[in-house]
């Protein structure tokens, strides 16, 4: 059964569509990412152009993030003042991001850009996750390891603005979160996804949360920094296709809701591990794509 | 408002009919006959739309050496074309040129193939055939180092591989009066006015034409969300991030133990 996605201006099965968007909301509902990392380069692999792809998937995740960032809520999972600070970093981020997206579309290096920031990306914190959730796998094997201290101390905790995070358990300055945000929120409306990939390990690993809330946390500030995108896309590119994005939504919440099951009952350096290698092969895949001669060195755009 | 503009195209196209046949009647009694006619002229993009066939058929006085080509063509649209090319090891758009009006859709069908119908000279003429499309650069827009035939058959190449432009030879004449064609619009076509000219060669010469008309419009749903997508951007955004959140918060309730 076939369907005509009115902004895509494509037509295409609407299975395929629905069966996409369960399988990337169940990682994203494991994950606590928004599933975007894999969503956009596949849809642009089914024939969507590709800014179409970034436009709506950004509109998708931001129904994804709320029906995950529930049942997340519910279990007091969520920092609310933490991600106060990362989404208005987000919001400030991803409509420079916004900007750059059209000038790189306009002078035709969007694709090639997408795909490398990706490759950068997706290889970086694929390979530190997996070493550090092997390490930890390894370490907790070992009987009488020392254990790590809850997050080490270093020369971001000297920066200004300290502000107490009781849910996190942190003390640090406010300006961390805020840099944090709004590097993730260019990239986020760049590439089309949530930037739940970066924001996770960033907070692991940068901020020093606590890996029970930073999941909830994450979920919670990509909501409006996906809904500035898909604003700020609407207004400017009329790409946003909310007939892709609702069946996307449909195979993604459903899901989601099983993935938020299975995630509970993983331990977190094993979701770390799992996560790390799901990076990694769409890293690997996108430099195969970038690397391998094309069929045809010639490509065409209609131009509107 | 297209109706009328598609009606007045009709009528047009009857009277140049007519004055065909009138000026012909007068040399070649009775053998200038070229009637034809399509099963649909008005395809609707719907929300289930994949595609159309349509059929286009008529009657000539066909003689031995007589030959019919149709042409569909739709709406002219700029064309991006970008080459790529190695740099440091990734391929990367190294190079781009910027057509004007291309067809955006180009189906040739005959009852031969072109090169046996007319000679080269006649075809790059009366401009048929997928290589004699014009092949025009918007100013400012040059192709520097390559060959331009290079980037022309580029482009031929990857809008025959959209399904996009097509030249077969495939219409099919039955008793020397009857043919037939096939028209396939693909699910990726643009919506606008599609051209149809149906010639009449004989003896590798034009000897006559008609004309007709298929009109691609949005219908629906998926019309109405186009037009509010394109006349009320902000009022769509804010529609698309409402509907995104009502969404998601209502598949967390209906899954919520």
């Amino acid at each position: 059964m076939y369907i005509y996605l009115p902004i895509a201006e494509i037509s295409i099965n609407i299975f395929l569509i629905l069966g996409l968007g369960g399988m990337v909301g169940l990682l994203s509902g494991i994950f606590g990412v928004g599933g975007g990392f894999l969503m956009t380069p596949l849809l642009i692999f089914l024939g969507v152009p590709a800014p179409v792809a970034v436009g709506t998937e950004a509109n998708q995740i931001v129904a994804s993030s709320v029906s995950g960032v529930l049942a997340h809520w519910r279990r007091g999972n969520v920092d609310v003042k933490m991600g106060i600070i990362l989404l208005s970093g987000g919001i400030v981020g991803s409509t420079i991001g916004v900007y750059i997206f059209a000038l790189l579309r306009e002078i035709g290096q969007i694709d090639l850009a997408i795909k490398l920031s990706f490759i950068v990306f997706l290889g970086i914190i694929g390979s530190l996750m997996l070493v550090e959730s092997t390490r930890t796998i390894l370490r907790s094997r070992r009987p009488g390891g020392k254990r790590r201290k809850l997050h080490q101390h270093n020369w971001l905790h000297g920066l200004p603005f300290k502000m107490r995070f009781r849910k996190s358990k942190l003390y640090i300055s406010a300006l961390l979160p805020f840099g944090v945000g709004l590097l993730v929120g260019i990239l986020s409306a760049i590439m089309g996804v949530g930037g739940g990939f970066i924001m996770v390990p960033a907070m692991i690993y940068v901020l020093g949360m606590p890996t029970s809330v930073v999941v909830g946390t994450s979920l919670f500030q990509i909501i409006f920094v996906t809904a500035n995108v898909t604003f700020l896309q609407s207004v400017q590119t009329q790409t946003v296709d909310v007939v892709l994005a609702g069946l996307l939504l449909i195979g993604g919440v459903i899901g989601a809701q099983f993935g938020t099951r299975i995630g509970a009952m993983l331990r977190g350096e094993q979701l770390r591990g799992l996560l790390a290698l799901i990076v990694l092969a769409v890293c690997l895949k996108l430099v195969w794509d970038v690397v391998i001669t094309p069929e045809d060195i010639f490509s065409l755009e209609l131009l509107r | 408002m297209f109706s009328l503009s598609s009606k007045s195209f009709r009528r047009l196209a009857v009277i140049v009919f007519i004055g065909l046949t009138a000026s012909l009647t007068t040399s070649v009694v009775a053998q200038d006959l070229l009637v034809a006619d399509l099963n649909e002229k008005e395809v609707a993009i719907t929300t289930d739309f994949n595609g159309a066939d349509l059929l286009l058929f008529g009657t000539i006085d066909h003689e031995l050496n007589d030959d019919v080509i149709i042409i569909v063509e739709g709406p002219p649209k700029n064309i991006a074309i970008r080459q790529k090319s190695r740099v440091s090891g990734i391929w990367i758009n190294t190079e781009s040129a910027t057509l004007e009006t291309i067809p955006s859709f180009y189906q040739i069908s005959s009852t031969r193939p072109l090169n046996v119908i007319a000679s080269t000279k006649t075809l790059k003429e009366l401009g048929l055939g997928l290589d004699n499309i014009p092949f025009d650069l918007i100013e400012g827009s040059t192709i520097s180092g390559d060959d331009p035939q290079v980037w022309k058959a580029a482009l031929i190449r990857n809008m025959e591989n959209e399904g996009l432009w097509n030249e077969n030879s495939d219409i099919k004449v039955r008793k020397k009066i009857l043919f037939r064609s096939n028209i396939h619009l693909p699910a990726n076509i643009l919506p606008g006015e599609y051209h149809v000219r149906i010639l009449h060669f004989r003896s590798g010469q034009l000897f006559n034409e008609t004309y007709s008309l298929i009109n691609v419009q949005k219908k629906g749903l998926s019309a109405q969300i186009y037009q509010f997508a394109h006349n009320y951007p902000p009022a769509y955004g804010m529609f698309a991030i409402i509907f995104a959140v009502f969404m998601g918060w209502g598949a967390a309730r209906v899954f919520r133990r």
